[in-house]
């Protein structure tokens, strides 16, 4: 365990990242500073808040009543974003290293993620304000509960991305649960809140059977993730995956046969379709068709504005995700790539079409049932779908040349990690930051809200298309200057 | 005209030369072979050869055209250096057939080809529907090396290309080359440790140390015995 510790300490210590974009993660700690300040406040006017809202209860027992809804939301953000550690283990797998041992140290790595400690900055000045002036043990207890019940929300999702056999696969075993809560939650709002209220109250008074029960599942869970995480490590060694048959090759095939791009579409095909972390994001598809929906019928359609910041997150559809990490799909053969007759301009206009054409048939289905829905936001979401496939897939697409670390042919691995977590940052909250441009020129229009939104996206993002040959081409040009920069650099070292 | 001529090609790392060569010309027609103890500069220059690194001065012209930021030779060039030359999550049968569409050769050109190569791609390679990534270390080479022969180059560039083969198919691919390079006259330049293979097959060798020419021979008119007595030295 000291030596795993060592080492993983050393990895974080000497990986690029933490070598380089000094400027980038003073930026990361700035706006950490900024949200976890955002959050105590947060949590210390929760209790006036509540106070307005619901002025028949305590403040306390309002908040406990929304704890189920707060946890699921914790857990669908989990179930997208927060990652396993990421651990070396085929180095080990040679040595006498127990695999238990290793299993159960990615376990313990994994409990330090900040996703298991975030909310704590609502909960404990809110609990300060509303349960201290009650009793210090009530204080305590409440806070011991929540962390349980973060826990469970960790453990299940532990278990769901370590498992053997693929992430989506996994989070299917997830539908017919959500499925339940979404039904409880539309039939009996009232009963849940209740149930929530009790859980709440039981912590607070210290009942032992309210910590048992959550932290006999935590600890069955754990138990689970780590067997699954042991019989993982046999697939990711590769053993298991050596019978993994290629299917019939059919839509590679079809992408293929499309003349001047085919070759780039087939090759972008296969590499979805193949490389598991990609193929993961792709097949995330089905689930924001059904989920985006789900989400509009929940939030109705009094607030534009956060639907207009949802939008940057949605409307680009797969593409957003993927483009994120343009570039590092290819680290593994940038080899191959630099040296073979491979036109940049045109590599990189031809991911273009590709991701601007899925988004588009990922947008089809999502309007067809919008307008069933919610009606009211498909105009939103048809303009920002020209502005996330226009404006932001440039800024994507120009992010990832940009980062110097994002190429590595060194790293042997199938997606380079090296320097996404960073740009990920920044290229998501400047993605975000732009919408206040939107709504600044749109404020400006002689039309309603949200018509002059749809305009300025509209016309943003078309003009993007239009003239997308050339700010491919500055991009392309900046590529093949950054590419001695790119490839040489590790192995200088 | 030279195939590849080298003039004042210097590669600096930190205050270190890694590669120093002052002149060098490389006939059309030639297997050239690199040999070399770890750390000589043979990869550095290969890297160099594929205008994958840059110089620090000098420069490398394939078939008088300068390679470093150009395009003009990957045309006429095939080459395999490491794993990042595959692309692994193709098979290799996709691997090939996407790496001839790129140098503008149909499947049927590419099966023609592949026939010359299936003995050395043996039975695990074509047609187990496994992914590149899915393939032994040895057949990872062999997908590699055939990738970059399939496309018929004029220049054909391979580093170590005998590392993790079995002794049956070092023996087939050392034939394969030198019957590509008589019957087409593909210029090629290999790097390798094991002396014994390309003082089989090589027009010339190329002994590196430190970074500079150091034996510039031309068998059979030069003893290759030479190059063995000077690692044998070496050693002691």
């Amino acid at each position: 365990m000291k030596m795993l510790l060592r080492h993983t300490w050393l990895g974080f210590r000497r990986s690029h990242y933490f070598e380089r974009s000094m400027g980038l993660k003073l930026l990361m700690l700035i706006v950490g500073f900024f949200i976890a300040g955002y959050l105590l406040l947060f949590g210390l006017f929760l209790p006036l808040i509540l106070a307005n809202v619901f002025p028949d209860r305590p403040p306390h027992e309002s908040f406990f009543s929304l704890l189920w809804l707060i946890y699921a939301g914790d857990l669908m953000l989990r179930l997208f974003m927060q990652k396993p550690p990421k651990q070396l283990v085929q180095a080990y797998m040679g040595l006498p290293v127990k695999r238990r041992m290793l299993a159960r140290f990615i376990l313990v790595r994994s409990w330090f993620s900040l996703y298991n400690y975030y909310l704590f900055l609502i909960l404990v000045p809110f609990y300060l304000r509303t349960l201290l002036p009650i009793s210090g043990a009530a204080f305590w207890y409440a806070l011991l509960g929540s962390f349980l019940l973060a826990g469970i929300n960790h453990s299940i999702v532990m278990w769901i991305k370590t498992r053997p056999g693929g992430q989506a696969k996994n989070l299917l075993f997830l539908l017919p649960l959500a499925a339940i809560m979404v039904l409880l939650g539309a039939l009996y709002p009232e009963k849940l809140m209740d149930a929530s209220r009790q859980l709440g109250l039981a912590f607070t008074s210290g009942d032992t059977l309210a910590f048992i029960i959550p932290a006999a599942i935590v600890i069955s869970l754990q138990a689970l993730t780590s067997r699954g995480l042991q019989r993982a490590f046999y697939e990711w060694q590769g053993e298991e995956s050596l019978y993994i048959h290629t299917g019939t090759g059919r839509l590679d095939r079809f992408f293929g046969r499309f003349p001047e791009y085919g070759l780039y579409w087939e090759l972008e095909w296969q590499l979805l379709t193949r490389n598991r972390r990609a193929s993961g994001v792709l097949k995330q598809i089905p689930f924001t068709i059904i989920g985006i929906p789900l989400l509009f019928y929940f939030m109705g359609d009094e607030d534009i504005t956060t639907y207009t910041y949802l939008f940057v997150l949605i409307a680009g559809g797969h593409g957003f995700n993927y483009l994120q990490y343009a570039y590092s799909w290819e680290s593994r053969y940038f080899d191959w790539i630099a040296t073979r007759q491979i036109d940049m301009h045109k590599f990189i206009r031809a991911k273009y079409y590709f991701h601007t054409g899925l988004g588009f048939l990922q947008l089809l289905p999502l309007l067809l049932i919008l307008a069933f829905v919610n009606p009211t936001v498909i105009w939103l979401m048809a303009g920002m779908f020209f502005y996330v496939t226009g404006p932001i897939f440039a800024f994507l697409l120009n992010a990832g040349v940009k980062n110097s670390t994002r190429i590595d042919p060194n790293k042997r691995a199938s997606f380079n990690m090296e320097g996404t977590s960073g740009t990920l940052f920044l290229t998501i909250l400047v993605s975000m930051l732009s919408v206040i441009a939107v709504m600044i020129v749109a404020f400006f229009l002689p039309f309603s809200s949200p018509v002059n939104v749809f305009i300025v996206t509209t016309i943003t993002g078309i003009l993007f298309m239009i003239f997308h040959r050339s700010w491919i081409r500055t991009i392309a040009l900046r590529f093949t200057k950054q590419k001695y920069n790119l490839l040489s650099k590790y192995r200088e070292k | 005209m030279e195939a590849i001529r080298i003039e004042n090609l210097k590669k600096q790392y930190g205050d270190q030369f890694t590669l120093d060569i002052p002149s060098l010309e490389i006939t059309p027609g030639s297997l050239t072979g690199i040999v070399g103890n770890n750390g000589a500069g043979k990869t550095t220059w290969l890297r160099l050869m594929l205008d994958l690194i840059e110089a620090t001065g000098g420069d490398i012209r394939i078939q008088g055209k300068p390679v470093a930021g150009s395009e003009h030779w990957k045309k006429i060039t095939g080459s395999f250096l490491d794993e990042g030359f595959l692309i692994d999550f193709l098979t290799p049968e996709e691997f090939f057939y996407f790496t001839g569409k790129v140098y503008g050769m149909d499947k049927k050109a590419v099966d023609e080809q592949l026939a010359i190569f299936a003995r050395f791609l043996g039975d695990e390679i074509n047609g187990t529907n496994k992914y590149i990534r899915d393939l032994s270390t040895g057949n990872k080479q062999k997908a590699g090396i055939v990738a970059a022969m399939v496309v018929r180059p004029e220049l054909l560039i391979l580093d170590e290309p005998f590392n993790y083969l079995d002794p049956s198919s070092q023996i087939i691919i050392r034939k394969l080359l030198k019957a590509d390079n008589e019957a087409r006259g593909t210029t090629m330049l290999i790097s390798s440790h094991n002396l014994n293979h390309l003082t089989e097959i090589c027009s010339r060798v190329i002994l590196l140390e430190k970074g500079k020419v150091v034996k510039d021979l031309h068998p059979p008119q030069d003893d290759l015995a030479e190059v063995d007595r000077y690692f044998s030295l070496q050693a002691e």
